[in-house]
This record gives C-alpha cells, structure tokens and sequence, in this order.
C-alpha cells in the first residue's frame, strides 16, 4: 500500500447537515427525472465504496439527477457533477439524499 | 449555505514573495480591505505562536505572510483550516481602518494591475480609475484605446467581469476616453444572461 | 501567455530515458493523447503479478526520446482492487518492481471538472511534477461552458494546457511543456483530501477560474432518449449486435477464403517445384499451412476489433453493457463482460482480450474461463459436417428446419454454458479480490480518434502475429510431424501391398500407420464410451490445434479409405473392431457425442495463447483446458446416452 493510498484509505465520508424536519430517502428511490442533494453514504456500507462513491462525484451536498433505469430495472443512470454515471441497485441504496433545497 | 459547510479557499502565489499566498475566498465575505486589527481566535493563536508574520485583506482573497524560517509545505494545512475557522464569523474580524468603499477602490485598482490592465497596456493603452459613485465606477482609457472601436464593449465588459469577481455588487462600469469623443460611452451594467 | 515571471533562467531540459507517466480517468482522453504522442512507438505488456496492461511508449522531444507510460485509467489513488493498486503503486517511490516516473501528466476533462479535479488532488500528494492537461475543452464551448484557462493555472499552482485531440500546434505547446518537466510550478500548499475539505477548495477553483458548467450535451441526450429507451433501445442493440456479426462474415470471411486460396496455391506451387518427398511435404503442409492457419486469422481478428474500438470510441459500448448488466449479473458479471463474450461468438481471441475493459480481476479472469465456449466461428464447419452425417437438409421439425434448429440450439447451449462458467469462476474468485461495486461512466457521444482505433487494431493484430501466432504455428508442425511420420521408403510400402503410385493409397497408408494414429488407438479407451473410434481420435487430437482441421483430417481419413466416393465416405464409414464392428460409426448418437463435445472441449492453441497472454501465467490456460477436457467429456457421453434413448 503506497503512502498516498494509506492516507487516502483513512478519509470519511462526512454527512452534510440538513434540517431535522427535511424527509431523507435513498439514491434507489428517487423517480425518473428528479433532482435530489446528497446527504450522506451510509455508514454500514463498505468504507472503501464509500470512499469511492465520493470520488465518483457523490459528495455530501451535491445535486443528483435520475436520468433512467435499464429495461429490468436496474442499474440506473444518474447526473452528477456535470456528468452521468450508472449505478446498481445495491450501490445506489447506500446514498442518502433530500429532496432539492 | 449550510450551517456546516466550509468556506471555500484556495491558496495562489504571490510573484516575488515566497513566504506570502494570498487565499482566495468568495468575494464579499469580509467587507473590509487592508490591515487587520483582530481576528477570530481561530486565526488568532497563529499569529499569536510566531506563525503568521502579516494579514492583509483584499477584495476577494486574504494574504497572509509566514514569519521567517517557516514554510507553506509544513503550515499550510493547518493555517487553512484557521483560516476556514475564521472566515466562518465575518464578525469577529476588524479592520484596521473600516471604509466601505475603499474595498470597490481596491478591487478596481486590483483589476488595473491584473490580467485587464496588462491586456490594455499590452495594446499601447492605459488605465485609471476616474471616479467611484457609490457602486458606479467610472474608467480613463488613454493611449492607444481611446481610438479603437474594440476599447468600449471589450474592454468594459472584461474589466466588468473580472471586477465582479472581486465585488459582486459592483453596478456599472464606464469608460471614458480622454479625447473625450462622444462623452464616455454607457454600457449596460448588467452581464448578458445564460441560457439556460 | 502569464504575465507572471519565468524566474529561473535557463530552463533545464528533460535528459534522454525521462519517464512520464499519464494519468486520468477513464474517458478523459489520455490513451488519445498517449496515442498522439508516441503512436506506433507503443508496446503492451503486463504488470507484474496482475492481469493488467501496460502501455509504454516512446515520444521525441527537443533534447531527446522520453518514455510515456499510460496508467490505467482511475477516478482515485485510493484503490478498491488489487488493479487500481497498480497506478497508487507506479506512483511510489517505495515500490521498486515498477519504475518511478518522474514526471506526471494528469489529463482532466474539462466537461467533468467537478469532479476530475479530486484525482488531481490524489495525484498531488505524490509530490511528483504534475502538470495538466485539459481535454476536451472545444467540446466545453461547444455546449456553452467556459473556463479561464490562465486563471485555472494560478488556481492550481501547476502548468495547465489545454489540447485538443487532433489540434498540432496544441501537441507541439505540450512537447515544449514536457522537455522542461523539471522546472513545473508546485502548489505552495497541497489541497487537502479530507471530503468536505477538499469539496470547498474544488468550489474556490472553480469560481476563481470563472468555470461555467456545460450545458447537456444535446446530440448525446436526443441519442440516448433513443438509444437507451426501453423498447427501442433494446431493439437497436440487438439489430447493432446483428450487423455486428453480419459485417463479420460478410466482409471477413471473403478475406479468409482469399488468403487460404493464396496459401493452398503456394503450396501447390512448392509441391510442383520441389522434388516430391518429405521436403516438399514438409513445407507446403506443415509451413506454409501453419503459416497460412495464422494468416487467416487475421482479417476476423482486425475486423472485430475495428468494430469493438469504433462502438467503444464513439460511447455506444457503455450503453450496450448498461443494456445487458442485468443480464450478466446474474452470471456473475457485469454488462461489460458482454462484449468480450459477444466478440468469442466470432472468435475468442479477440473476446478475451475485450476483457482489458473490466476493471475487476475477478470478472476479468471469469469471463476468460466462459469465453471459449461461446460457440465459435471455427466450430461452424465441424457442425455443417456432423449435423450433414445424420440429418438431412431437408428434414424439418413442424414449420421449422431441423439442420438450422440443431445448429441454433447449440448456439444456445454455448452462450448458456458460458455463462454458468464465469459463474462459477466467478464464485471461485473470491480469493481474488471483494465483489467490486458496480459504476460506469456513460460519457457523451464523441467522433472516435481513428487514429486510437487503428493503433488498438494495430496492436492486436501485431499481439496476435508474434505472441499468438509461434504457438499456431509451433503445433501445426508437431501435427504434420505426427501425421506424417514415421516415414515409410517406397520398399517398405510396396512389401506392404501399397500401389505406390496412387497418392491417395499411399496418404492413406501414412496415416494409418503414422504416430497420430498410433496415439488415436492408445486414447481409445477414453474415448469409447462417447463412441469415437480411433480415426476420429485422430481428428479430435489434431483439432487440439484448430478446430476447423477437424474436418480436413476426417476428410483426409475418408478420402483414404474410400477414394472413388469421398462424399459419402463418412457415412459409410464402419467400425473396424470391437463391440461394434460393421455398424456404422457415424451414428446420432456418436454425433450427438461429438458435436457436444466440441462445443465444450478447448481445441485450440490460439485461444490457449491468449489465455496465457491475458491471464499472466500458464495456470489459467492449463485450467481452462482441463476443466473443459473433462466437462466435454462427460457432457459428450451425456449426449450419447439422451439421443441414443430418444432414437
């Protein structure tokens, strides 16, 4: 492991705050062509694709799209940070989003 | 803006100084420029402990001078997130000498020493600040520029645009030239808008 | 150019043997950029200890040539798989069993810079001279983004430059940028990686560099609203996915019949030009035949992947695999492996170097073990034949043929044994590395680089020829040695009762007593159970090779036998000894046996080649051929027991 990946290997993933009264869903849930923020991705998830779904884009406070879902519904296209990337199911349950503020 | 989240710096160069940076914040968090007469604490403790030798503030950025012997690569992280800190309560920072309107003066004369003006003085011409209006500014073009068509809406809208970046509530930039033709020319002050 | 101060005074250049690494996430155009610099001074290989490609190249610059190494492509130097430990591993000192680079070139979408900017922040970290390259900034004006290139440049403290696939004088900005790597501008401070740190500095950059996001791409969403659609979408993949095959077999194998006609013609040449014996044998079979066996791979092998490199340039491949990624989950796998099983349906070799695309070894290695039973064109011949042996083109099931039907339904039992093997390899993998998380980037459409998709053609075909070809052509001569040897004088034939003036009585003889068909006797009791008799162990054994010559052998066998009525000879044939003695061989079970166990059995050297090109070592390969052997084995008798209860 190089020190880079080492020190890298040790960030966390911080929750963005919202209001106590905001309803938080999942990435999996949102419907075709809405917009949500990005609140935070779970803990229970695997740190390691935690870490990843940030550096693909999905950072706390971002706006998300969904764009579409494959024929049998699953993996799903989504638009963030100016571009769009395909997610499974099992990945897009870990994310915790808001509705648009 | 969220309650947690951080306020957005990034650290540039400064030419000729190695011990200074200036970290640019989003115009019009301080509004304030130059000497500094109290931080929040965050900031404090590091001039305090020997670290920061000077602090400055400009329209859109806060230059900051390590003292002798000490380097960016070793304080860097740390002075960032003091600065973060800081930033964070607007209130807590005094200036040494509280002027409002100097800060759009400054950021004109910024401007005048950036990229625009070494664009003007690159094609013969020169830049002045004329006159400020409360968040009207009025310009000089001299030399070269005061006789080419190209010197109204070009060079206008770029100042504009690069004075905004430093002073957003900026209305209205003007030029004038000096040969006085036409009186000075209006422009709109508004940016055109994007289509979204 | 800055304004700011060029301080040192003269500038120190790069010396001779520089390395520069690029790297960047996938899509960002570096193999683009790596291809305009080096182009055919690029060579592949592996790194050590992993399934992964390794690109190198040489570039000229000023003062000299300097090795560009194009890294794989990442979006984080924090890796989730032994893979993307590669590029974190290159770029630290401490790992000595890669080279250093020593100077770094980070190439970064300009459509996508929210994001790219966080690999350059992990690059960073390395304290390696990084400079940026900006791609794609023409298509950022395009859809009415903008960026200040000058003010990005300050903002990052580093050289940035903006280049333009295809634009010279922007490649030439670059070269110059290159040759004085030493003296690149650092950051003072490095950004930070903490997450929300590091999300407020991109923020600063980005405002402070006047960053406009681009609008979306309006070609890019009126294709997908199409391409990506449900029911159309599905449509058009599977219409693409036909003329995909249609152009194979259609434009490929004219090509192939012409360099086998050329080759059947030097041998006939050097057959009428050299005394006639064991040289001249010698070299119109075994040489040029082998010769010949490699060429005509050639035109399959450049086609495919001039098809596979345009629908991966222009974006389509994406779009397919996320088409398809529920359908190879259930496998195991992911949309991706798709393609690489696709491509075996034509031939395996360029299938199995499709995997490079999958980012998981796992998947990787799974889908090289499915991919030789995807039903290859090779095996077409060998089917026309054995399904001609038993049923008649003529006869139909209901409205439908029962040749075509037979045919299709092998098709089928392929593509579903194929996908129960990755499976199962995929199972077995877990020691290999987590079950990655499933992501794929679907970049806008863009006009592919031809020059990217000859280079990738290039370099297959140039893979194939040297690496793949020694094998082909190394066991085609042992073949020949074995088919043909031990050699009998005219003397012994003639005491033999052999007409030594008929060609066909003396071939035949040869082979019946040559080292082959001393072998296809001694596997016998192997193959009993299935119903082979040793002619057609002898043309099982030299199918190992290729197994189209499968039905050359046979037809060498049934020539030799039956001179004066070769066609029919097969159908005639009998058994010589045994149990089944004066039956005919070619029964529908018999068949049944063989044609199953052609579909499973690895009988041939290309695909083992690749196998062991792809995988790093031999143990996948000698895997591969066992675990097949032994399946075609049972499967074959499986065959042999259903049809022979049926008929």
């Amino acid at each position: 492991m190089s020190m880079v990946s080492a020190h890298l290997g040790r960030r966390v993933v911080q929750p963005h705050a919202v209001p106590d009264d905001t309803a938080v869903s999942t990435l999996a849930d949102l419907r075709r062509g809405t917009t949500a923020r990005i609140v935070g991705i779970c803990e229970t998830a695997d740190p390691a694709t935690c870490r990843r779904l940030f550096d693909l884009g999905f950072a706390p406070g971002t706006e998300v799209e969904m764009l579409r879902r494959a024929p049998m519904a699953d993996p799903v296209v989504f638009r963030i940070a100016g571009y769009e990337i395909a997610l499974r199911r099992e990945q897009a349950c870990c994310i915790r989003v808001s509705a648009d503020q | 803006m969220q309650p947690d989240a951080l306020v957005p710096v990034h650290a540039e160069a400064v030419d000729g100084d190695e011990r200074a940076l200036r970290w640019v914040m989003p115009a019009g968090t301080l509004d304030f420029v130059g000497a500094v007469r109290r931080v929040p604490v965050a900031l404090q403790v590091l001039v305090d402990d020997g670290t920061v030798e000077d602090l400055a503030v400009e329209p859109a950025a806060v230059r900051i001078r390590l003292s002798p012997g000490r380097r960016w690569q070793d304080e860097g992280a740390r002075l960032r997130t003091a600065l973060q800190g800081a930033l964070a309560i607007p209130d807590g920072w005094v200036a040494a000498d509280p002027s409002a309107d100097r800060v759009l003066a400054v950021a004109v004369q910024q401007v005048i020493d950036g990229d625009v003006g070494d664009y003007i003085r690159s094609h013969g011409g020169a830049v002045a600040l004329r006159a400020i209006e409360g968040e009207r500014v009025e310009l000089e073009l001299s030399g070269a520029c005061s006789h080419c068509p190209a010197a109204d809406l070009t060079l206008t809208q770029r100042f504009e645009v690069a004075l905004r970046a430093l002073y957003p509530p900026v209305r209205e930039v003007t030029a004038r030239t000096d040969s006085g033709l036409a009186g000075g020319r209006r422009l709109l002050g508004l940016s055109p808008s994007r289509r979204r | 150019m800055s304004g700011a101060h060029h301080g040192h005074g003269a500038t120190t250049k790069v010396h001779e043997g520089t390395r520069i690494a690029l790297v960047g996430s996938p899509n960002s155009g570096k193999t683009t950029l790596f291809n305009a610099l080096t182009g055919l001074r690029a060579k592949t290989g592996n790194y050590p200890g992993v399934t992964v490609a390794r690109y190198e190249g040489v570039t000229t610059l000023d003062d000299g040539q300097v090795v560009i190494e194009d890294l794989p492509g990442t979006y984080s130097l924090d890796p989730i798989s032994p893979d993307e430990q590669i590029v974190a591993d290159v770029l630290d000192p401490q790992h000595t069993d890669t080279p250093t680079p020593d100077a770094l070139v980070v190439t970064l979408d300009a459509t996508t810079l929210r994001r790219s900017l966080g690999l350059l922040t992990h690059v960073l970290q390395t304290g390696l001279p990084v400079c940026v390259v900006l791609t794609f900034t023409d298509e950022l004006t395009r859809r009415q983004g903008s960026l200040d290139v000058d003010l990005l440049r300050r903002a990052l403290g580093v050289p940035v430059l903006a280049v333009v696939s295809g634009r010279r004088q922007d490649l030439g900005r670059l070269r110059d940028l290159l040759a004085t790597a030493q003296d690149w501008a650092r950051p003072a401070v490095l950004p930070p990686t903490g997450t929300t740190e590091v999300s407020a500095w991109i923020a600063s950059v980005l405002a402070s560099a006047h960053y406009d996001v681009p609008l979306l791409d309006e070609r890019t969403r009126r294709a997908d609203a199409v391409l990506l659609h449900p029911v159309w979408g599905t449509l058009v993949f599977f219409a693409t996915m036909f003329a995909f095959f249609q152009v194979i077999f259609t434009v490929a194998a004219p090509a192939q019949a012409l360099i086998e006609r050329f080759f059947g013609y030097l041998g006939s040449w050097v057959t009428t030009h050299l005394p006639e014996g064991w040289v001249s044998s010698f070299l119109s079979d075994a040489m040029l035949g082998g010769v010949g066996g490699v060429l005509v791979f050639l035109p399959q092998i450049a086609l495919l992947f001039v098809l596979v490199s345009l629908l991966e340039g222009v974006g389509y491949m994406a779009r397919a695999a996320f088409l398809m990624d529920r359908v190879m989950s259930r496998a195991g796998l992911e949309g991706r492996a798709f393609v690489a099983l696709l491509s075996s349906l034509a031939c395996a070799i360029p299938g199995i170097m499709a995997t490079r695309t999958l980012p998981s070894a796992r998947d990787r290695l799974a889908t090289m073990m499915g991919a030789p039973l995807m039903t290859c064109s090779a095996r077409l011949p060998v089917y026309v034949l054995l399904i001609g042996l038993v049923v008649d083109s003529g006869t139909r099931w209901g409205p439908i043929g029962a040749q075509g039907a037979i045919m299709f339904g092998l098709y089928v039992l392929g593509a579903l044994s194929a996908m129960t093997s990755a499976w199962v390899f995929s199972r077995l993998g877990r020691s290999h590395g987590p079950l990655m998380p499933f992501y794929m980037e679907m970049p806008p459409y863009r006009m592919p680089s031809l020059r990217s998709v000859g280079l990738a053609v290039w370099d297959a075909c140039k893979t194939f020829l040297t690496k793949i070809g020694k094998i082909i052509l190394g066991t085609t001569i042992v073949l020949w040695l074995l088919l043909n040897l031990p050699n009998h004088s005219v003397g012994d034939m003639q005491a033999a009762g052999v007409d030594t003036g008929d060609d066909a009585a003396v071939s035949a003889y040869v082979i019946d007593h040559s080292y082959a068909a001393g072998a296809g006797h001694f596997v016998e009791p192997v193959f009993q159970p299935l119903g082979f008799d040793w002619r057609i162990n002898v043309g099982v054994l030299a199918s190992l090779s290729a197994r189209e010559v499968f039905v050359a052998t046979l037809g060498q066998v049934a020539a030799a036998e039956q001179p004066d009525d070769p066609g029919n000879a097969l159908s005639r044939m009998t058994v010589d000894e045994g149990p089944r003695a004066g039956e005919p061989l070619f029964t529908p079970p018999v068949v049944a046996a063989l044609l199953v166990f052609f579909l499973y059995a690895l009988q041939c050297m290309s695909t083992i080649g690749v196998l062991r090109r792809e995988s790093g070592s031999w143990r996948w390969p000698a895997l591969a051929f066992g675990y097949l052997f032994a399946v075609a084995w049972v499967m074959g008798l499986l065959a042999r027991v259903v049809v022979g209860a049926v008929t």
